[in-house]
């Protein structure tokens, strides 16, 4: 169990009345469902990879990219691990390191909802898996993101699978 | 009203250092955070809402043409925002739509939403940073909704940075707007 302390808020009463619901209908306590918010909150807002992200429906994202070639779509991904998400990880903090990297890989999928990010070892082989459910071009998008985001710390070949669910990136120790 | 929590620690512990680079209250702070819990994080998981760059969302709106811009945004009001509307308020009225865009305005953090009235005008104006094509999207979104959905005939205007749509409020419709 975490260590933990209370603390007592000024809160409006609607607020309280629809946290108090949720708690409720969550078969949790107050306390609970307060905390995973506030988490949430502070979590998402220190990150630096996250700060100042915009909310979109799926369906927007799953028509916009529809429109890309394929190529297109790896290409942008590409760009995105490049110049958004590594410069972003740095930014944070300078000294770099693939675990950093991959916390905000699992905080930007955790918090932003649109991928479920993991990363296995097995036998010295590294096993990167990122799957989503927007379409066989937002799996291009991953794979191009996660090929130059690895290309910055590995250097070495790496083995890309697609799907229209999911992309794998393999590389041995 | 008050009310007393258990907090973990490291959250408690960030939230101090957030409040502090801020310059305002811890209370101020959790008060935000627990009210964008009940007005609109649950909602927005429920109804297929994710986070992405505005970097990357400009990126890829460019690829697409004003019309299909425009037919995106129609999209998006018929299948995505009256869903959530409905959600969230029972029903599709000019009150609810005017109280959700305001809600998306501040939580989706793409537009800064102006309501404006003059006798029987009104005025809703989308501010943004996004170009032409999120001009035209967000007019396709207003016309399923106001047109096509509360059958309220709307006059759009818009520029590189604004979507106006304005109407005539209808005789049989003033609850609340």
């Amino acid at each position: 169990m975490k260590p933990s302390r209370a603390r007592t808020f000024r809160v409006d009463a609607d607020v309280d009345d629809a946290i108090v619901k949720l708690a409720r209908e969550d078969r949790s306590s107050v306390s609970q469902v307060a905390n995973k918010a506030l988490r949430r909150y502070v979590e998402w807002d220190r990150a630096p990879t996250t700060s100042g992200f915009v909310s979109v429906p799926s369906m927007l994202l799953v028509k916009l990219m529809a429109e890309l070639k394929e190529e297109r779509a790896r290409e942008l991904g590409r760009w995105a691990g490049k110049q958004l998400f590594l410069p972003n990880v740095k930014a944070g903090n300078p000294t770099m390191s693939l675990e950093r990297a991959e916390d905000n890989m699992r905080m930007l999928g955790d918090y932003g909802r649109r991928f479920t990010f993991d990363h296995g070892v097995e036998g010295g082989k590294h096993v990167f898996t990122i799957g989503q459910k927007l379409g066989r071009n937002w799996s291009e998008y991953y794979a191009g993101s996660l090929e130059s985001i690895l290309e910055n710390f590995l250097g070495k070949p790496m083995k890309v699978t697609v799907s229209d669910n999911m992309c794998v990136v393999e590389f041995r120790e | 009203m008050t009310r007393t929590l258990r907090l973990d620690d490291d959250v408690d512990e960030a939230l101090e250092k957030l409040a502090q680079e801020r310059g305002e209250s811890v209370n101020a702070i959790v008060g935000r955070a627990l009210r964008k819990l009940v007005e609109w994080d649950r909602l927005a998981g429920s109804a297929g809402l994710v986070l992405i760059s505005p970097v990357t969302l400009a990126k890829l709106m460019e690829s697409q043409s004003q019309e299909q811009a425009r037919a995106l945004g129609e999209f998006v009001g018929d299948d995505v925002w009256k869903p959530i509307i409905i959600s969230r308020f029972g029903e599709v009225t000019l009150d609810s739509v005017l109280r959700s865009i305001e809600l998306i305005g501040r939580y989706m953090g793409r537009f800064n939403f102006i309501y404006s009235t003059e006798g029987t005008k009104r005025l809703i104006t989308i501010r943004h940073s996004g170009g032409l094509n999120w001009s035209n999207f967000y007019v396709g979104a207003a016309t399923s909704l106001f047109s096509g959905v509360l059958g309220v005939e709307i006059r759009p205007t818009l520029t590189e940075e604004l979507a106006s749509i304005e109407y005539e409020m209808p005789e049989d419709k003033t609850r609340g707007a």
